[in-house]
């Protein structure tokens, strides 16, 4: 290369370099943002923990809920049991067709199964889960009124059909038991009203035996009451069912 | 060596190489400038995490080259389309040197230089850019290009001798 080109290329050169006042000025601009004390925020060690920690609870939340939804071990009384519920709350909007809403019904009938069966082997209370199969046998009875008027997949219907028969005779047995302990409570009494009526001495305890009485009576009341609401609702959406069968 | 005395060390040594393959590139002062400083400020902000076992100058010559992908990739959806069209091979990152050049040939006419790397390959007028315009030496060159500092000054005075050639 001859001095001549030497020189093109050095001026060239020149000409591309910054300017000595850009120069100083972003040196005295990126020292004086090194000077600036970090936020706390900033520093790079919090902001991994932070990503870290909210992945894992993303992640925790996530498996929560899906643990919650598919679980039979999540019952009545369980923390996890208000998610599972809500879930459950909002897939029942999803479900638009009688068929979709009879299909998430007899899902929920075999969850709620599921739970009493959980809770049967716990030795806990199963009286809150049976309500609420009431309640969905209910609506499910509902959704197959209004689906015997459409086209349906026949699979579907029959699913159905026994689902509800099951859930009569399920009902006739708890009727069945409930009757017999209605009787059991009456014999009861009616023994203990013998036996106070045989020792009549002391007037005393007479008197807090007939309270114990009232309190007896006004239990058996409520249970004679209680039980005939419940042969009503039933015998009469029996009804409704037999008749709309027979309108068919 | 405290991390500012580092810094400022660091600063010095590449301001005018990074300034230069910047303006070279955006022909354009004010946005050289500004694209200069966003670069060093993300230099600045992550100098601690830097990996002592790589080159620096090849580093800082990654972090410049994305900056610059990003800048033009941001910028494209608010030119017009004469702009587009005629900053095309600008946008285009492989053809950095080729627009260089045009810009060169176009504002600086008297030096001769487009005249001069004309008759080069791309690779050849890449390596005499690269070392004679932007002052990066050898070595530098080498990391760039993956090949060894002897390769690069070979293949370099070859392209100097070719360029006397069609004087």
């Amino acid at each position: 290369m001859n001095l001549h080109q030497r020189y093109n290329l050095l001026r060239a050169k020149w000409a591309l370099a910054p300017s000595r006042q850009f120069k100083i000025a972003l040196l005295r601009k990126l020292t004086a943002r090194m000077n600036q004390p970090v936020a706390w925020y900033q520093v790079s060690w919090v902001r991994f923990s932070y990503t870290v920690v909210s992945g894992i609870l993303i992640v925790a939340s996530v498996s929560a809920s899906a643990y919650a939804y598919t679980s039979p071990k999540v019952v009545v009384g369980t923390p996890l049991y208000t998610i599972k519920q809500g879930l459950e709350k909002i897939e029942e909007k999803t479900k638009v067709t009688p068929e979709q809403k009879a299909q998430f019904l007899l899902k929920t009938i075999q969850r709620r199964e599921a739970e009493k069966e959980t809770l049967e082997r716990d030795n806990k209370d199963i009286e809150a889960v049976e309500n609420q199969i009431e309640s969905v046998a209910r609506k499910l009875h509902q959704v197959s009124d209004s689906m015997a008027s459409t086209t349906v997949k026949s699979d579907l219907q029959h699913e159905v059909v026994n689902r509800l028969e099951k859930q009569e005779k399920h009902w006739a047995n708890r009727q069945e038991k409930l009757m017999l302990h209605q009787k059991e409570v009456e014999d009861k009494f009616k023994e203990e009203s013998d036996k106070i009526s045989s020792s009549s001495t002391v007037k005393q305890t007479d008197s807090n035996e007939s309270e114990d009485r009232s309190a007896v009576e006004t239990k058996n009341n409520k249970l004679k009451i209680e039980r005939e609401s419940n042969t009503s609702d039933y015998i009469k959406s029996d009804s409704e069912r037999t008749q709309d069968e027979n309108d068919d | 060596m405290s991390k500012k005395a580092a810094f400022e060390k660091f600063y010095l040594e590449h301001i005018d190489k990074v300034y230069r393959f910047v303006f070279f590139r955006c022909q354009d002062k004010a946005q050289a400038e500004d694209l200069v400083s966003e670069i060093f400020i993300k230099v600045l902000n992550h100098f601690d995490e830097y990996d002592e076992t790589l080159s620096k100058t090849s580093w800082l010559m990654t972090i410049t080259k994305n900056h610059l992908a990003n800048y033009w990739r941001d910028r494209k959806p608010t030119q017009s389309i004469d702009a587009t069209l005629e900053n095309e091979d600008m946008d285009n990152e492989q053809q950095w040197l080729k627009h260089g050049l045009k810009a060169l040939k176009k504002g600086e006419s008297k030096y001769q230089i487009s005249e001069l790397l004309a008759h080069l390959s791309q690779n050849d007028q890449e390596l005499v850019t690269m070392h004679y315009l932007f002052g990066y030496n050898y070595a530098e060159i080498g990391e760039f290009v993956g090949m060894t500092e002897t390769a690069v000054k070979v293949a370099t005075h070859r392209a100097i001798k070719e360029m006397r050639k069609n004087i």
